[in-house]
């Protein structure tokens, strides 16, 4: 198994991930599903390992991660709203990891030329970055240390429809050409009905539901069938 | 033609009325005004619509009547009729001639600094009014101006005061010289230390929640609270030549705390460390945590994360708090006077020469004193300017 997250609890003042666990074969393509103030975020973070969980354990390729720091973890997380470094130019940005991971250059060479970045590296500031470049340059930044796992966080959220057709377009061929595993965080069954083999539900810090992707469509959840999904992240 | 008459009617008018009034001489010169009044106001008639000619024969009026008759100013007088002569067509220009002739008439002793104050008022509210049209805001400005008038006038007054001669003698002054030396250096060590302390501790407050945090917070705000001499008192026990700690320096380093260097820079480092700290926390805690995560998972340590992301953005912030800190330990007097009143200082060397030779003495070393500051607060926010440009 690649990654497999058993019995995970993590307790905050006033809300709590319950018991999670979940299995992604390498390679998958898998979608958590939530509305708005379910804990994917949380989750995800959890996974990232920039917390510690209160009681359960993570493992990915057979060894245990759960008290491994973030930066060991060589998880690639593009962060909602991107997270852009303001104060460095866009090839600093992306450049960022490589301080730490040496990949070599032809996976870079790869990885530009899908993300189709060559001309934003020369861009100086990220300020006038628009939606779409700044997502990209989060993305190529984050996949630039070749990680083993991306995590997303609603990826495809303050985008026009097609900026959001790229971004869709870039992640399938991250996922069917290079192997990538990737974890897709979002509260819109619509964006990846596509593209997921795999899907999870979580519900007020819980998962409610787990499977293929077309099961869950197929026979959705009580929470999948009433229809919150409609949430705008301000 | 007109002029050659209107020259001769004010001649005649000169010799018959005015000379009731003034001497020979006085009369000339109000004449000399008169005719540049009168000229302009042919201009005026020609030119412009009759409202506003009627507006610059009742400006004449009010001259006349409140400097001329009232004040007995004759020189004056002229004075101003030249002058309004002068402005009555540059529109922006006029308030500003209002303001003086106002200042001049009715607050003599300080008309300077009224003038400079009210037209820096007028300057700034007529500003604001014409960018944003809404005379709330100039509303809110004029009471809130008040506020800074208090500041500014005693400053302002001060600076008038004295006269360059003497500022150049109280700068060749060693004593002062060396007192000024004195306060830069340590307050510029005493932010240093600040700096190297308080940085990592702020940037812990801002980012971690543990048990005490509140009263940590609380703590740092102590130096605020307490009073300076306390806060001297206070040192004076701990490090003052007695204590296991005076002696122990005095012993085996031969360096005396109270009434030394080491003195001076523990209360101005006790005193101005809030500033610091409390900017540090505040742009610690501006700065995204998503930012930070992001580093962790590129693979930055967390000691890398801080070095490269952290520490340059709230770069700016800490930079703000340095300012603040060293402005508050080169004023610090309270807890000086108590724990190091040797080796002097700026401040105290003036509070010294102010008990020794009384208030005239000291006014220019004081109006040198806050140019010095002033100076080195300019150009440190100058360099802050730059470093942000920079990025």
């Amino acid at each position: 198994m690649f990654l497999k997250i058993n019995g995970f609890n993590k307790n905050w003042d006033g809300f709590s991930l319950k018991d999670i666990s979940l299995e992604i074969e390498e390679g998958q393509y898998f979608v958590l599903l939530g509305p708005c103030g379910a804990g994917k975020t949380l989750l995800l973070n959890g996974i990232a390992g920039l917390y510690r969980p209160d009681s359960g354990n993570i493992f990915m390729q057979g060894l245990e991660v759960t008290f491994l720091p973030a930066e060991k973890r060589n998880i690639g997380y593009l962060f909602q709203r991107d997270a852009i470094f303001t104060h460095l130019s866009v090839k600093e940005n992306i450049y960022y990891g490589l301080k730490y991971h040496k990949p070599d250059k032809k996976y870079l060479d790869t990885l530009f030329d899908l993300l189709d970045i060559a001309d934003l590296l020369g861009r100086r500031d990220t300020v006038n970055l628009s939606g779409g470049e700044a997502r990209k340059v989060a993305l190529a930044r984050s996949l630039a240390v070749g990680p083993r796992l991306l995590l997303l966080d609603e990826p495809l959220s303050f985008l026009d429809p097609l900026s959001q057709e790229k971004v869709m377009q870039s992640l399938g061929a991250l996922n069917k050409q290079m192997g990538l595993s990737i974890i897709h965080v979002t509260h819109d069954v619509q964006e990846v009905k596509s593209i997921a083999k795999n899907a999870a539900v979580l519900f007020d810090g819980s998962i409610v539901q787990a499977g293929t992707m077309e099961k869950v469509l197929r026979d959705p959840s009580d929470f999948l069938k009433e229809k919150f999904w409609g949430c705008s992240h301000v | 033609m007109i002029y050659l008459l209107l020259s001769a009617i004010l001649l005649c008018l000169h010799f018959i009325f005015f000379a009731f009034f003034v001497d020979t001489g006085t009369n000339a010169v109000i004449l000399a005004a008169n005719i540049l009044f009168a000229f302009n106001g042919v201009k005026v008639y020609r030119k412009e619509s009759l409202n506003k000619f009627i507006l610059y024969l009742f400006g004449y009026l009010l001259l006349f009547v409140f400097v001329f008759l009232l004040s007995r100013a004759n020189l004056l007088f002229a004075i101003f009729v030249i002058l309004y002569s002068a402005v009555f067509n540059i529109a922006y220009l006029l308030p500003y001639l209002i303001i003086l002739i106002f200042s001049v008439i009715f607050v003599t002793p300080y008309w300077m600094q009224v003038f400079i104050l009210f037209s820096a008022f007028y300057f700034f509210a007529s500003s604001i009014y014409r960018r944003t049209y809404s005379k709330f805001f100039v509303a809110l400005f004029s009471i809130g101006f008040i506020s800074i008038l208090l500041i500014i006038f005693p400053i302002l007054y001060i600076f008038l005061q004295v006269s360059p001669q003497s500022l150049l003698l109280a700068f060749k002054n060693n004593e002062f010289q060396q007192a000024l030396l004195n306060s830069l250096v340590t307050s510029g060590i005493s932010t240093l230390i600040i700096l190297i302390f308080g940085v990592p501790f702020a940037y812990v407050m801002a980012r971690k929640n543990f048990a005490g945090k509140g009263f940590l917070d609380n703590l740092i705000n102590l130096p605020i609270l307490i009073p300076q001499t306390v806060a001297g008192i206070a040192l004076l026990v701990v490090l003052g030549p007695k204590s296991p700690v005076g002696e122990f320096m005095f012993k085996n380093c031969r360096l005396a705390i109270a009434n030394g260097y080491l003195g001076i820079i523990a209360a101005q480092v006790f005193v101005s460390s809030p500033f610091l700290i409390r900017s540090a926390i505040t742009a610690f805690e501006s700065i995204d945590q998503r930012l930070e995560d992001a580093s962790r998972t590129l693979g930055a340590s967390e000691l890398s994360t801080f070095m490269r992301i952290s520490l340059p953005l709230a770069g700016s912030g800490i930079f703000s708090g340095c300012i603040l800190a060293l402005a508050r330990a080169l004023s610090e007097v309270g807890s000086l006077m108590v724990i190091a009143y040797h080796p002097m200082t700026a401040p105290i060397y003036i509070y010294d020469q102010f008990i020794q030779y009384g208030l005239s003495e000291i006014q220019p070393m004081a109006v040198l004193l806050v140019i010095s500051c002033l100076w080195a607060f300019i150009g440190l926010h100058w360099l802050r300017h730059q470093l942000i440009k920079k990025g």
